[in-house]
């Protein structure tokens, strides 16, 4: 028997014993591709950018992992060729990193991985209780060390530096291979990513970036890209109302895919995080990935633009803080308040609302005559929003 | 090479190949292997065939499946209900407020899958000889078997776990009738054990471009005792209005109340208004629960004077602040919980001209 035949052989004796090879059956080599998938249909990653001065190269739309529903969607992300997960110790309920850890295990060392810590608020943040939440987190991430530790959601830099024990516990987990490198997750970029360029700190930044605001932000983030920090935007689906607008998706090309574009536009930017619950959500951001905006996608932005005018609060803007006689915190109330009616995260919309101090709440806005509403440069109806926010929260 | 040798290894790789192929999940199998496999993993046809409804809460929205594949979704503070959706027959209808539409395109097709899919108790039992195979769809390192059906030019694809056969995702794919892109995804959750029933107890569903919710299953429950013409009834329970020149009388449908005040959802809408002859800027007398209260009326959302010339403790009746046919009770800035406390769904409430 020729080598040939003999190989026949031995696969039609194989197949009969398994019951392959019947009409109308799949045969696992015809139908998929070597790695069990067809090849046809999962779309790929087309870009990768380097990632500020770290030398890492990040795919241009990146896994955004607060909300998941499962861990295998993202390892799904991965074959689909994202390589950037961006998580945090808080995200759902604690679970969130455990999430990332699973999903990832396999190819932890092909993929970078983000993850964020508050510093304030009820979190200790003397040197050992920061190792220590660091030590936690890797072992929910089932690893070694942790590609970019984050300071989650960092107001002033300065005020942060200024803290001994941070600064030296950052140091400390640098020296002893648990963190590569550092940075910070901001809602407060104005003020933030100028102090990053006085600062070593930060060599990777996440900040809010989108087509209803960005473009003042924009020289700044020129400035921190041109110093080596690399550059990650969040919130770029401008507040996720595409769902109760017009005219949200077209035969071209569907409102994520357009902003996710609009976003990568700006060569200033690394990489961006849309949240990705899904595959379906995979499948729709990584078809963006390497495309231009074009004016399909311009179209739509305008369309979204036009709708949400007044509706969204660029949570950056901060107008309407300074204006406040009582200290209420209006971004960050209307923020939860998305997060409840807009992002589908109930639960920790409630948690984090629950955790602000009783002054930064709305409780004596009912009486007030509203001057947050007087100086909103978007003629926002704050007042009656933070009272409906308020009711939420609290429901 | 001895021919024994040859042998020994010919059934060496036999025995591999054999062993690779079932612990791989099986990949190799028909249409109607599959498809058997996949109902008796949710307890068989003899199962199956025992459950004559089914039904459970998501959220505000109970849903009622009997086994002939109708389906009721009924929502609102029970007892009130405001919308429900039938599925019956050929027809997709909805009744919200009293305004009933014959639900149309591809969403008609989902709402007829879910309807055969919960009937079903997950399984594809109800889809039998509409399926076709498509292959092996790889998520990650999962595979699942992809099977296809086409309803009314939407594409409904199922995909099944290739290790326990239950089903893991559910695409529709087709145009909106304004030729723009369908596709609505539902991830399920693994199915348990609940009540001697295996079924997921949670979902993730998207419509591409938005964010998605998740769908969390409680109250669930199997072989309710439902009236016999329960699934040809779409009338919603909104209660009665009668509406006479100055005056109103209706129910409440729901009410929210808070420390900054009380919002009252009634059953007025746009048509008892103009009966009763209300103008922006009447003065009326509101009577529930043996209380008295008055209000402000403002027909349009436009005509509310900011709140700051509200003034404290100011009572209105309004159009419904966010949108909707209906008509609320606001209380601003006033501690209503005693008011509250009286209220209920489909309470008696009623107004009249001072």
């Amino acid at each position: 028997m020729s080598r040939i035949k003999r190989r026949n052989f031995i696969a039609t004796l194989a197949t009969g014993v398994v019951g392959l090879g019947a009409a109308g059956r799949i045969q696992a080599g015809k139908a998929v591709s070597e790695s069990g998938q067809k090849e046809s249909s999962a779309p790929k990653i087309k870009k990768y950018n380097s990632l500020g001065k770290t030398g890492l190269k990040v795919s241009d739309v990146s896994f955004g992992a607060i909300s998941l529903f499962e861990p295998n969607v993202l390892r799904y992300a991965y074959d689909c060729g994202i390589n950037y997960f961006d998580t945090a110790e808080g995200y759902l309920r604690m679970k969130g990193e455990t999430y990332v850890g699973q999903g990832l295990k396999g190819v932890r060392d092909k993929v970078i991985i983000t993850t964020k810590h508050p510093q304030g608020g009820p979190k200790k943040t003397d040197k050992a209780s920061l190792i220590k939440r660091v030590e936690d987190s890797l072992k929910r991430l089932q690893s070694d060390y942790i590609d970019i530790a984050m300071v989650h959601g960092l107001g002033d830099l300065e005020a942060l530096l200024k803290n001994e024990e941070i600064r030296s516990a950052y140091d400390q987990l640098k020296k002893d291979g648990k963190i590569r490198f550092t940075g910070f997750s901001t809602h407060n970029a104005k003020l933030t990513l100028k102090q990053a360029l006085e600062s070593d700190f930060p060599q990777v930044i996440l900040f809010i970036y989108n087509h209803m605001e960005g473009k003042e932000i924009e020289p700044l983030v020129k400035a921190v890209r041109e110093k080596g920090i690399g550059t990650v935007a969040m919130k770029i689906f401008a507040g996720g109302k595409q769902g109760k607008l017009k005219g949200m998706i077209s035969k071209e090309v569907s409102y994520p895919q357009a902003a996710i574009r609009w976003v990568l536009s700006n060569a200033d930017v690394d990489t961006c995080i849309p949240t990705i619950s899904s595959y379906s959500h995979v499948e729709e951001y990584v078809a963006a990935s390497g495309k231009p905006l074009d004016r399909a996608a311009l179209a739509m932005i305008s369309r979204y633009q036009q709708q949400a005018h007044n509706l969204y609060c660029r949570v950056s803007c901060r107008e309407c803080l300074s204006a406040c006689p009582n200290g209420v915190a209006v971004n960050d109330v209307l923020r939860y308040a998305m997060y409840f009616e807009d992002y589908g995260r109930q639960k920790e919309a409630l948690e984090y609302y629950a955790d602000m101090e009783p002054v930064q709440k709305p409780l004596s806005c009912a009486n007030c005559p509203g001057h947050c509403e007087k100086v909103c440069p978007y003629r926002l109806k704050v007042k009656s929003r933070l009272l409906h926010s308020h009711d939420i929260l609290t429901a | 090479m001895s021919k024994l040798a040859r042998h020994g290894i010919v059934l060496s790789i036999v025995v591999f190949a054999a062993f690779s192929a079932l612990s791989s999940g099986q990949p190799d199998l028909s249409l109607g292997e599959i498809f058997t496999r996949n109902v008796q993993a949710s307890g068989g046809r003899g199962r199956l065939s025992q459950v004559q409804n089914i039904s459970f809460r998501i959220g505000g929205t109970r849903s009622y499946a009997s086994a002939n594949g109708e389906l009721k979704l009924v929502s609102g503070k029970e007892p009130v209900v405001t919308d429900v959706i039938l599925v019956k027959g050929d027809k997709v209808r909805r009744n919200s407020f009293n305004a009933i539409t014959d639900i149309t395109g591809p969403q008609k097709v989902l709402y007829q899958t879910m309807a055969q899919l919960y009937a079903g108790l997950f399984s594809l039992s109800k889809f039998e000889g509409r399926l076709k195979l498509e292959g092996l769809k790889a998520y990650g390192p999962e595979r699942f078997y992809h099977l296809l059906m086409n309803s009314d030019g939407v594409e409904v694809g199922f995909f099944l776990r290739t290790d326990d056969f239950f089903l893991k995702r559910l695409v529709f794919k087709g145009l909106t009738p304004d030729g723009d892109k369908y596709e609505v995804n539902y991830d399920f959750a693994p199915f348990e054990e609940t009540e001697g029933l295996r079924i997921p107890l949670s979902w993730f569903s998207s419509q591409v471009g938005t964010r998605g919710t998740l769908a969390e299953v409680t109250e669930l429950k199997i072989n309710q005792t439902l009236p016999e013409d329960f699934f040809d009834r779409l009338e919603v329970n909104v209660g009665t209005t009668e509406a006479s020149a100055g005056e109103l009388k209706g129910n409440v449908l729901d009410f929210n109340s808070s420390p900054f005040g009380l919002t009252i959802t009634t059953n007025w809408t746009k048509a008892d208004i103009e009966k009763a002859g209300l103008r922006t800027g009447d003065r009326l007398l509101l009577l529930v629960e043996g209380a008295e209260q008055e209000l402000v009326f403002y027909a349009s959302e436009n005509e509310i004077p900011p709140r700051e010339e509200l003034g404290e403790g100011a009572r209105l009746l309004t159009p419904m602040p966010r949108g909707g046919d209906n008509y609320a009770i606001q209380f601003f800035g006033v501690d209503s919980a005693q008011t509250a406390s009286k209220l209920k769904p489909l309470a008696a409430i009623q107004i009249k001209k001072k």
